[in-house]
């Protein structure tokens, strides 16, 4: 599921008049990037509702600081990075309130919900095969430490080249690869080790 | 193979295995995507990791895209745009309507600049500037000094002599004991006034006097009547007299510091009971008269040694009682 971003063109009026006060101009652009957001956030979190929370929560941030936003980079890119920051946040605290209520932060999977919520879409009726299969990708994504988490999400289910995941997580290229081989070495065993045979 | 070619295949395996992940994204070098299609062609255990691994991929890839609630948009315009009215709200309320806010703000501000330059100003501690006496008053003072000098030989016969600057308005206490023996007493100018009770002169009576010394010893006689120590008592004590003030007499003291030194005195003198009856300022020294009670003298003298070196001797005699005028002239030590 490789995402067709926007090009940055299209983005730079909408960002000019926001910086003017223009409230109709940032719904567009919230329509625009709601979905990517959303499913970056989703991934990241790993719960729908945490999602829904990182997602409104990220987009006030884009808001208020849209003045900062310097347009040289991409704005999708610059929203991501208030995505997975606000993931982060969200997740520290989702992990704190968790530890105090004594639960395991190695055991995501069952403190999370279990399934991925049905789509809208007429072809989301998947065989029962399938199904499990994304059950069973999203658990052992779940698996992944958080900084593995993210670079596929961006990488795999977003689309980003190691470039600009770089730029969003501010860290170098070399890491992203790395980490990116590493997160899907653990996936890759992950996946074999509940499927027998990938 | 042998062991270390075990191990050395090993090694190899787990660096193309690292690398597998950019070949499957067609992002290595021309000659590492080379060397790893020739390990691949030899190696079923690599060939086998990169097969996982490219489905690993494709099943994560695969994850449907999850559609947001559908009230996610209209949740987040709603929180925008309170923010957006909150800071116009706050911008409104500070400065709309323009023509009528702009104007007030503007008259609170230069109120509220006055009031503070007006409480700074006040809050500032008062510093007292003393003046030195104009040429003028100098003038006069000295002059005055040279007058008594010129007009009163006579009274040097005691040894003493008291002079009195003409700014002297009524008679302080602090008597010297004056006998007028002769009538050259009455040559003493109506303009001077002598600050000092004097017994009833028992020798020269009063109708051979001149109008003037008669008028003179009555002044005396009203002074020794108000400042004595008790009515009816005995004429007041004589005046100390300085080493270098002049004619006057008191004490000088030599200090490091001349208007902590003034304080200190002028405290001194309210701790013994005294009082103050003038204080000035001249360009190298300043001089405090005051009023004390003869028996404290000692006691004055002993605590002015404290600040600073003290000349001028002030001995009671029997005779002395009751209060006298103190000068005490504060110079800077040398």
């Amino acid at each position: 599921m490789n995402e067709k971003r926007t090009g940055a063109d299209e983005d730079a009026d909408l960002v000019s008049s926001c910086k003017k006060g223009d409230t109709d101009a940032f719904e567009t652009l919230v329509k625009r990037h709601q979905k990517r957001m959303f499913n970056a956030a989703y991934r990241i979190a790993g719960d729908y509702n945490e999602a829904s929370e990182i997602v409104q929560d990220a987009f006030i941030s884009a808001y208020k600081n849209i003045r900062k936003f310097r347009e040289k980079a991409k704005f999708s890119t610059w929203l991501y990075t208030i995505v997975v920051n606000t993931s982060r946040n969200h997740l520290r605290q989702l992990n704190i309130r968790r530890s105090r209520e004594g639960l395991s932060l190695d055991d995501p999977i069952s403190a999370r919900e279990g399934n991925d919520p049905v789509s809208d879409s007429p072809s989301a009726f998947d065989k029962l095969e399938q199904k499990e299969m994304r059950q069973m990708v999203r658990q052992c994504m779940d698996t992944l430490g958080s900084e593995f988490r993210e670079v596929v999400v961006l990488r795999d289910i977003s689309g980003f080249s190691y470039e600009e995941i770089s730029d969003i997580l501010k860290i170098p290229q070399g890491t992203v690869k790395s980490r990116i081989f590493r997160a899907r070495d653990d996936l890759r065993r992950c996946l074999k080790k509940k499927m027998g045979k990938l | 193979m042998s062991e270390k070619e075990n191990g050395e295949a090993v090694t190899d395996c787990g660096k193309i295995q690292e690398r597998l992940s950019e070949y499957l994204e067609r992002t290595t070098s021309s000659k590492e995507t080379a060397a790893i299609q020739e390990h691949l062609r030899s190696c079923r255990r690599c060939s086998e990791y990169l097969a996982d691994l490219e489905r690993t991929v494709e099943h994560v890839k695969s994850l449907e895209e999850v559609e947001p609630p559908a009230w996610l948009t209209q949740k987040v315009m709603a929180r925008v745009k309170a923010e957006a009215e909150q800071n116009k709200g706050i911008f409104r309320k500070l400065f709309y309507p323009l023509r009528v806010k702009l104007p007030i703000e503007a008259a609170a501000g230069v109120l509220i600049t006055i009031a503070t330059i007006y409480i700074f100003k006040t809050v500032q501690p008062e510093t007292k500037f003393v003046q030195a006496p104009s040429e003028e008053t100098r003038q006069i003072i000295l002059h005055e000094k040279g007058k008594e000098t010129e007009k009163q030989p006579g009274l040097e016969a005691g040894g003493r002599k008291e002079a009195v600057s003409e700014s002297e308005k009524k008679s302080v206490a602090g008597r010297d004991r004056a006998f007028v023996p002769d009538r050259s007493r009455a040559a003493i100018s109506k303009d001077e006034k002598v600050s000092s009770g004097v017994r009833k002169p028992e020798v020269i009576g009063r109708a051979e006097l001149s109008r003037d010394a008669a008028q003179i010893e009555d002044q005396k006689e009203k002074d020794l009547m108000q400042f004595s120590a008790s009515p009816g008592s005995p004429a007041p004590v004589a005046k100390t007299r300085a080493g270098k003030i002049g004619e006057k007499a008191g004490l000088t003291i030599y200090v490091p510091d001349l208007s902590s030194a003034r304080n200190r005195i002028e405290d001194i003198i309210r701790e013994i009971g005294g009082s103050i009856t003038r204080s000035e300022s001249f360009e190298i020294k300043q001089v405090i008269t005051a009023e004390i009670e003869w028996g404290k003298m000692n006691e004055l003298k002993e605590k002015l040694k404290l600040l600073g070196e003290v000349k001028g001797e002030a001995k009671p005699t029997s005779r002395m009682r009751g209060s006298i005028r103190v000068e005490i002239a504060i110079e800077e030590t040398p």
